[in-house]
């Protein structure tokens, strides 16, 4: 049981920001722009927010004060960033994925070359402890207690308020309505007035938002609040996209599909523990792979009906109709 | 006075026909990408450390001519990894995966390399080909998720670039024969398994240069001459068109990324069997679970040569030309990561050069046409006087 408590308490940090950052490319893709970048969008947001944590920890400040700061920095980063794919993508017309690419290919040489610069390093090294032992009271309930309030990072409640927060936005607004709209059909949309190259970018900077903040919660949730432009954000952001995939564009599927992956990650990386896998004595490397073989498994099933936004990936241009 | 106008603007006619060539179009965006990225490169220099910034950029731009060899040889790797992401951009796929692609090639020719007996003579053409075959199979296995199971084949090269370099470092970690523990690299191979060098002192430059050129000789031909090519690029065009006029397109998808896959695998078998400078040596290859640059050097590449295997010849060069001046600007201080951040900005820019490049030409042509306008009826007065 123990063993089960533990899988479960390093499954959420590792869920959240395969969780939030899916959801950021559910915003970007449901307003019909393709969001490959977000694997940089995420290592600019783990960079500004542990850049921001590196020069503040030896304030008085509290640790989880630091964590909600660095988050807003972190959001603001990837939102910045994400401007950079919409100017390319929606004003300019650009091809998305390629221009991805080159966001993707951008981030970690320009944290190598600043990181080699002014820290002599491959990336930011903090040493401030994020980590919470039992959220008082919370923890002392049987078994759920155990599950979600002891040995966590508060990462994981901000998560699942942004997780709900995020589902209202997109189902019970006029906004979200509307974005969704963008993404199916923008000429229809724009026949009925909505700005369909507003709600592009209103869709590229929410995931910009949630990738910053998805990329900073994965330093200090699963890299103890670290981040180098060498491994970056180790294809988080593309797991994402096949999160996204795997839960079809929709919020709620989305969150389940992103704990069955970090659920899988999780026991990639705690065979040890695990005495029925330890003594199959297969090489550890199998289980790393475990998580890529999954996801093309899962692509493999559930593509055929993939419920994909019909207008994603196209440029919008208004004299095509 | 007329006479003069008139053959000025005969010769903007003739300037406006090289101007409107799809070819021509594509060869100045590039030059404006380029420019754009180098100008963005030279800012970062700047920022990073005023007082060298000059020299710095000087190196960056020239340093690679002192350095020619190096410079063909770190070319020829990313030649083939452009070539595999161009030739399926031809047909609208993006060939994210080349690494992947690449880093099979790379374990398929090392493990024939150490582990086959075979003939000297033979030994490292073997090398080469099982390094294609390694290629071969990791393009094969996302040309069939998107043909049969309509998997979009980003995701699932992404995905196999993760698999290939896990799997790689670990069947060579596992590998006595191959992995030299203490030195954390593989060893090095034997003589018979290298590739032949060209001679060129104090620089690794060998025969795959060559047989990398001939190839995206060859893919030029095959793109613009044969069946196949002008059913690739049709499919590019119009998917829905071609599969209505008959053409095969899951037979096309699977076959076009299984050469691209082959060109990325060359490319690595071509990078790791070279002979190193050091007599008797041969490159190696560190485990160190980071996915191969070379394959995202290779969509820079692609995308400057806009797709064209010959315009890939070309940009492979100059990409490897500003890598090695990247290299040596490190005499002055800088580090070699600003080259890479170079290309990406010029990958960047180049997705929406042909834009920006359409648009500059609209301004120059208004310009001219006004300054043409406002010279007409000047010279009709001097005639009417």
């Amino acid at each position: 049981m123990d063993t089960f408590y533990y899988l479960i308490q390093n499954t959420l940090p590792v869920a959240i920001p395969l969780l939030l950052v899916a959801l950021g490319g559910m915003f970007s893709e449901r307003s019909g722009v393709i969001n490959i970048a977000l694997e940089g969008i995420m290592l600019v947001g783990a960079f500004f927010g542990c850049l921001f944590v590196y020069f503040v920890q030896s304030t008085s400040l509290d640790a989880q004060g630091i964590l909600l700061l660095g988050m807003l920095v972190a959001a603001g980063a990837g939102f910045l960033y994400s401007l950079l794919l919409s100017l390319a993508a929606v004003t300019m017309k650009a091809d998305q994925t390629i221009t991805g690419t080159a966001l993707n290919m951008l981030i970690p040489a320009a944290i190598l070359l600043f990181s080699k610069m002014f820290f002599n390093s491959d990336g930011i090294t903090t040493n401030k402890n994020f980590y919470i032992k039992e959220v008082p009271l919370l923890s002392e309930v049987p078994v759920l207690g155990k599950l979600f309030f002891q040995n966590t990072y508060i990462t994981v409640y901000i998560g699942i308020f942004l997780l709900v927060l995020s589902a209202i936005v997109f189902y019970k607004t006029k906004f979200g309505l509307r974005l969704r709209a963008c993404g199916e059909h923008p000429h229809a949309a724009d026949s009925v007035g909505i700005n369909v190259y507003f709600m592009r970018y209103a869709g590229v900077s929410l995931s910009g938002i949630l990738g910053g903040i998805g990329g900073f919660f994965y330093a200090v949730g699963v890299m103890n609040g670290n981040t180098n432009g060498h491994t970056g954000v180790a294809g988080f952001g593309f797991l994402a996209l096949a999160v996204m995939i795997f839960g079809q564009w929709k919020p709620f599927k989305i969150l389940l599909a992103a704990l069955f992956f970090a659920f899988l990650r999780t026991v990639a990386y705690s065979i040890a523990l695990i005495p029925f896998l330890d003594a199959l004595n297969i090489n550890q490397t199998y289980y790393k792979m475990l998580p890529y073989l999954a996801t093309m498994v899962v692509l493999a099933f559930t593509s055929k009906k993939s419920r994909a936004p019909k207008a994603e990936g196209i440029p919008y241009d208004k004299g095509l109709r | 006075m007329q006479d003069k106008t008139v053959s000025s603007s005969k010769a903007f006619d003739n300037l406006k026909k090289v101007g409107k060539s799809k070819g021509f179009s594509a060869f100045t965006a590039a030059l404006l990408a380029i420019l754009l990225g180098l100008i963005f490169g030279y800012l970062i220099m700047r920022i990073a450390s005023p007082a060298n910034s000059f020299l710095g950029f000087q190196m960056l731009l020239i340093g690679g001519f002192k350095r020619i060899g190096d410079v063909f040889y770190f070319a020829t790797p990313i030649l083939m990894t452009g070539l595999a992401v161009g030739f399926a951009f031809k047909m609208g796929l993006f060939n994210i995966g080349a690494s992947g692609q690449y880093t099979m090639g790379m374990f398929f020719a090392l493990y024939v390399g150490f582990m086959w007996k075979l003939p000297d003579s033979i030994h490292w053409i073997v090398c080469i080909l099982a390094g294609m075959v390694g290629g071969m199979l990791w393009g094969l296995i996302p040309g069939i998720f998107k043909a049969f199971l309509n998997v979009n084949e980003v995701i699932t090269s992404i995905m196999f670039n993760y698999i290939g370099m896990y799997l790689v470092d670990m069947l060579i970690q596992g590998n006595a024969a191959m992995y030299i523990s203490s030195k954390t690299r593989t060893a090095y191979l034997p003589a018979s398994a290298q590739l032949p060098t060209l001679g060129i002192p104090h620089s690794s430059v060998n025969i795959s240069i060559i047989l990398a050129i001939t190839l995206a000789l060859i893919l030029f031909i095959v793109l613009n001459k044969t069946t196949f090519g002008y059913e690739l690029k049709a499919t590019g065009f119009n998917k829905f068109a071609s599969a209505y006029a008959g053409m095969n397109d899951k037979r096309n998808i699977i076959l076009t990324l299984v050469i691209a896959g082959a060109m990325a695998g060359l490319g690595g078998a071509f990078a790791i069997l070279a002979p190193s400078t050091i007599a008797g040596s041969s490159m190696t290859y560190e485990p160190v679970s980071v996915i191969a640059a070379n394959g995202f050097n290779g969509i820079a590449v692609a995308l400057l040569g806009n797709s064209n295997p010959i315009g890939i010849i070309f940009s492979a060069v100059f990409i490897s030309h500003i890598q090695r001046g990247g290299t040596l600007a490190s005499l002055y201080g800088y580090k070699p990561e600003i080259i890479d951040v170079v290309i990406a900005v010029i990958i960047y820019f180049s997705a929406f050069a042909m834009l920006m490049n359409s648009t500059v030409a609209n301004l120059i042509k208004k310009r001219y046409s006004k300054k043409q306008s406002a010279k007409l009826p000047s010279a009709d007065s001097k005639e009417g006087a």
